[in-house]
């Protein structure tokens, strides 16, 4: 059976960024070797995100090339009561919208690809997760060279 | 990317296509040139009322690395977003509970 993913709103947005941390799994999913979820949550997220920076017009762009793209967006409906049980177990977690995520990702088995550090050691059946840690601070490159010109 | 293929085109913009009898179309080397049509790539067709509307459909991978700079921002932003959120959370809850022990019992609390 094909390794399914289930993308959070952080590694969507790494993929419009261009970072080659997930290019690789993009690149599986788009091929059709692996499966790809998007949360209608995550979805929405990304693009008012996006609306704020670059317009409404290009914002419903990328959100219509995610959503006819291999990338299956999943509609959390039918997943709401298991998130609110997750999100009353997970209160200080994660959010309600993670706890969507998560709970789709039990169901489909998935490993979840995300930018939240509090995934990280999640004890959950059936469910994985990969942390791609984002920071504000300079590159190591840029702080490297910020030292060597310091006295 | 938009391609409209009408019957009320002007002439010069016009191409003729026969349609098989499996339904299918050949799209002429400079339509797939220009609108970059390429072996392998979805179209979407969508009636309209003056035709068939053939739209390319941009890969997964031509979204990657669209927004340089912007994206990390957006997920720097929802970070944070969600730590203030959880954390505004857990202090609504901490002081409702604590109303709820200060108060005699039998009253009724507002919560």
């Amino acid at each position: 059976m094909a390794r399914t993913y289930a993308f959070d709103t952080g590694a969507l947005s790494l993929h419009i960024e261009g970072d080659a941390r997930v290019r690789p799994v993009m690149e599986e999913v788009a091929r059709g070797a692996a499966e790809g979820i998007v949360t209608d949550l995550s979805l929405t997220e990304l693009q008012y995100k996006l609306c704020r920076r670059v317009g409404a017009k290009a914002a419903e762009a990328e959100g219509n090339r995610i959503r006819r793209s291999p990338l299956r967006l999943v509609h959390s409906s039918p997943f709401l009561d298991m998130a609110s049980r997750l999100k009353c177990r997970y209160r200080d977690r994660f959010g309600l919208a993670d706890c969507v995520l998560l709970a789709v990702a039990q169901v489909h088995a998935c490993r979840i690809l995300t930018t939240d550090s509090a995934f990280e050691g999640l004890k959950e059946l059936r469910v994985s997760a990969k942390v791609f840690p984002v920071s504000q601070g300079r590159d190591p490159e840029g702080r490297k060279r910020q030292r060597t010109r310091s006295p | 990317m938009q391609t409209l293929i009408a019957m009320h085109v002007p002439v010069s913009l016009m191409v003729l296509a026969t349609i098989t009898g499996r339904g299918m179309m050949h799209i002429p080397a400079d339509l797939r040139k220009r609108f970059g049509i390429r072996p392998g790539d979805k179209v979407e067709l969508r009636p309209t009322r003056e035709g068939i509307l053939l739209e390319r459909i941009p890969s997964l991978m031509e979204g990657f690395g669209k927004y340089p700079g912007i994206g990390k921002r957006i997920a720097i932003e929802l970070l944070e977003e969600k730590k203030a959120e959880l954390a505004r959370e857990e202090r609504a809850l901490r002081a409702e509970t604590e109303r709820i022990r200060r108060s005699p019992r039998g009253e009724n609390v507002r919560v």
